[in-house]
């Protein structure tokens, strides 16, 4: 506790000795009178108590801990003194004794103790004190030693209390100062924990500024590049460094299309920085793939991901660039392809010579041929070309996976597609014991599509339909315009009647070399490309394909393809009128 | 065998700059015939044969083909893609002008016939100059229709 706030609490630890020392400094001066010739006492024993008195309140105020002892008991030092003082005037003259004046000094030590009450006590006990002296012979008293008996006492209560406000105000004071001190102390503290948190703020701020440039620093395998709204660089990470060859000094604060150099990027500067980032500005993500220049000459093929950086209010910052070097991959999917195309070059090379000859054998017309082996040419010709078929629906599968398959569109009527088919299978369903029959509308089905891939499709359902219905059994095409949907399409539909498709194998049905467990239990013989042909071919035009199947009841296959877009709006007009 | 089985993958309707002068009678065509597999070559020839075609030259390799080209001026050349020596392409390009030199004077209408159908091999075919290109496997009597309408069209042009 300091010794303000002790003061503040009327605990001043010296305050009560420092002022009995004080008096008892002045009552040893004041035994000093008793030299002076002429002042005497009457009686000795009141001079020695009064001096006792003194020399015991003068030890205990400087013996006694204060500030443990209750503030009232803190009167007992100042009114001892007053006894004191009051037992000197005694036999020296009473109201004219020259020791009243030390009466002043016990009152007024009084009133500096806390409270009104010891104003009061100084009151009384002056009044007392003047009046003792004057018991023995009361007769005698004149009025102007009344009047100094009364007023004496009321002047020093007077004083005391003036003293015991100035303590108290004092003493207030004191006080709202340490409570200014306390409050002050409190935002003190406060402001040390605010420099604290704000310090501690910054350096984790710091801290996670310095993280995430390792982080993007230790992406070493791909570009990041930021840019700001206009295009030059502000963030260049390690991985950029190595895949561009262009160090990091060299190229911050430069525009981006600069650094792209060989890509159409940077042919078309600034207008191809704007191309790029207009789609990203509107918040779609832009993934792009282009051929680099490195600054060592060398060729790049990259991927940009291409993202629009934000700040916290959402506002474009600028833009985010990750380059994934493709070079591998690209490399590995041209070697892929020159294998798929080698060997199916391969393959087709003999096969041209087994059919080419087969074919002069069969039209020799010096040697003709009996009609027993002309039936053994045929079955070697269906399995060349089989075979064939075979090779040519692995180069498509290969080309569908690499995402070269291209359609050559043109505008084609479904029916054209069915009936060709029709014909083309019929002596094969005939062959197998199994009723092929076609349903067309008397309007045209009008596509955008490749006929070649489209007939392939036909064909594919089909020949699957056929393949997987028992000697018997029927198999049902059609097709025609379907509204149920929102939009019109274009339907064609092959039902059989067949030995249907296990639920459990339905999702796999359109996988590459996915068999059904129906087709090796009744030996139908196939690979098991043909329905993912057929569903690429849907997908390429924009189509769906679906499957309906009970086992043992028979399959649906449904293609649906989008209807040619002038005869869509046609048909539009025409429901409109 | 059915016609569908050999096509023409793709056409150019470009012909030729007249007819050739190896021919023998104003009647007939003449055609070079080069394919490093013998028995495709074979093929090729019983087709021009029966289109109603002079074989001028058969050769399995590019180089000697393209100099019987020149030397023999057909109205037809029938050419192998893959090939040792020089590639149909090459020599396509060669004697047509596509490959940067002066297109040859005398310029046979060249059939190039491949088993690689992708769409892109095709278009890179016509690109350098083929008037068509016919994939492999062929049927030969199919073949012979073709050849004798491209060289009916190659005479009937001014």
């Amino acid at each position: 506790m300091t010794f303000l706030q002790q003061v503040a609490r009327g605990r001043d630890p010296y305050a009560v000795a420092e002022r009995q020392v004080g008096i008892a400094g002045v009552f040893l001066i004041a035994y000093l009178l008793f030299l002076v010739p002429g002042i005497r006492a009457g009686a000795i024993w009141p001079v020695v108590v009064a001096a006792a008195l003194v020399v015991a309140a003068t030890v205990a105020a400087l013996t006694v801990h204060w500030p443990q002892v209750p503030t009232r008991w803190h009167m007992l030092i100042p009114l001892t003194d007053l006894v004191a003082a009051g037992l000197l005037r005694i036999d020296t003259g009473a109201a004219s004794s020259p020791f009243s004046a030390l009466m002043i000094l016990a009152v007024l030590s009084l009133g500096i103790e806390r409270g009104r009450f010891p104003v009061v006590l100084a009151a009384i006990g002056s009044f007392v004190i003047s009046l003792v002296p004057l018991l023995p012979d009361l007769a005698s008293v004149t009025a102007g030693v009344w009047l100094r008996t009364f007023f004496t006492p009321l002047v020093l209560a007077c004083a005391a209390l003036t003293v015991n406000e100035l303590s108290r105000r004092l003493r207030r004071r004191y006080e709202r100062v340490a409570q200014l001190r306390a409050q002050q102390e409190v935002l003190l503290s406060q402001a040390q924990d605010h420099a604290l948190e704000a310090a501690a703020a910054s350096s984790l701020l710091r801290e996670s500024a310095e993280q995430l440039s390792t982080v993007i620093d230790s992406v070493t395998e791909q570009s990041i590049i930021g840019t700001d709204t206009v295009g030059a660089v502000d963030v260049y990470n390690t991985g950029a460094e190595r895949m561009l060859g262009r160090p990091r000094h060299e190229v911050m604060g430069h525009l981006l299309p600069e650094l792209l150099a060989g890509s159409p990027l940077a042919a078309a500067a600034d207008d191809g920085f704007a191309e790029l980032v207009r789609e990203i500005r509107s918040g779609t993500p832009q993934i792009r793939d282009l051929s680099l220049t490195r600054a060592d000459g060398g060729g790049l093929d990259v991927r940009i991901s291409a993202t629009a950086r934000r700040d916290a209010a959402g506002d474009l910052e600028g833009y985010l660039f990750v380059l994934t070097d493709m070079t591998a991959e690209r490399e590995a999917a041209r070697l892929k392809d020159e294998f798929t195309g080698l060997i199916s070059h391969e393959l087709r090379t003999p096969l041209s010579s087994i059919l080419g000859y087969l074919e002069l054998i069969a039209d020799d017309e010096e040697n003709p041929l009996s009609a027993e082996q002309m039936g053994y040419l045929a079955t070697v010709e269906r399995n060349a070309q089989r075979l064939l078929r075979l090779v040519g629906d692995l180069l498509f599968t290969a080309q569908v996976e690499a995402g070269k398959f291209s359609l050559d569109r043109r505008p084609v009527d479904l029916r054209q597609i069915v009936t060709s088919t029709g014909e083309s299978l019929r002596p094969t369903a005939a062959a197998a014991g199994v009723t092929l029959s076609v349903f067309l509308p008397d309007g045209e089905i009008p596509v955008d599509g490749d006929p070649v891939r489209l007939g392939q499709a036909c064909d594919n359902l089909v020949s699957n339909a056929v393949k997987f219905t028992k000697p018997g059994g029927r198999v049902a095409i059609s097709a025609g315009i379907d509204d149920s949907g929102d939009e019109p399409v274009a339907r064609l539909s092959v039902s059989d009647t067949g030995v249907g498709i296990p639920v459990e194998e339905m999702e796999n049905l359109f996988s590459r070399f996915f068999r059904a467990s129906t087709a090796t239990a009744n030996a139908v013989p196939g690979v098991g490309l043909g329905l993912t042909i057929t569903k690429a071919i849907a997908t390429a035009h924009g189509g769906t394909i679906r499957v309906a199947s009970t086992p043992g009841e028979g399959t649906t296959f449904s293609l649906a393809l989008p209807l040619r877009s002038d005869a869509q709006d046609r048909r539009r007009l025409a429901t409109a009128s | 065998m059915t016609a569908q089985d050999t096509g023409t993958a793709g056409t150019n309707t470009a012909t030729g700059t007249g007819p050739g002068t190896g021919a023998t009678d104003g009647s007939v065509w003449t055609a070079v015939i080069a394919d490093d597999d013998p028995a495709i070559a074979y093929l090729m020839e019983v087709a021009v044969r029966k289109a109603g075609g002079t074989v001028l030259a058969v050769t399995h390799d590019g180089t000697s083909a393209l100099e019987r080209i020149r030397a023999e001026r057909p109205d037809l050349a029938l050419l192998d893609v893959s090939m040792p020596g020089m590639t149909g392409l090459q020599i396509c390009r060669a004697v047509c002008g596509t490959g940067g030199a002066p297109a040859d004077p005398h310029r046979p209408d060249i059939l190039l016939l491949s088993a690689s159908v992708q769409p892109e091999a095709v278009q890179v075919g016509l690109d350098a100059g083929a008037h068509s290109y016919i994939a492999k496997p062929f049927s030969p009597r199919a073949l012979a229709q073709r050849l004798a309408e491209v060289a009916g069209a190659r005479r009937s042009a001014p």
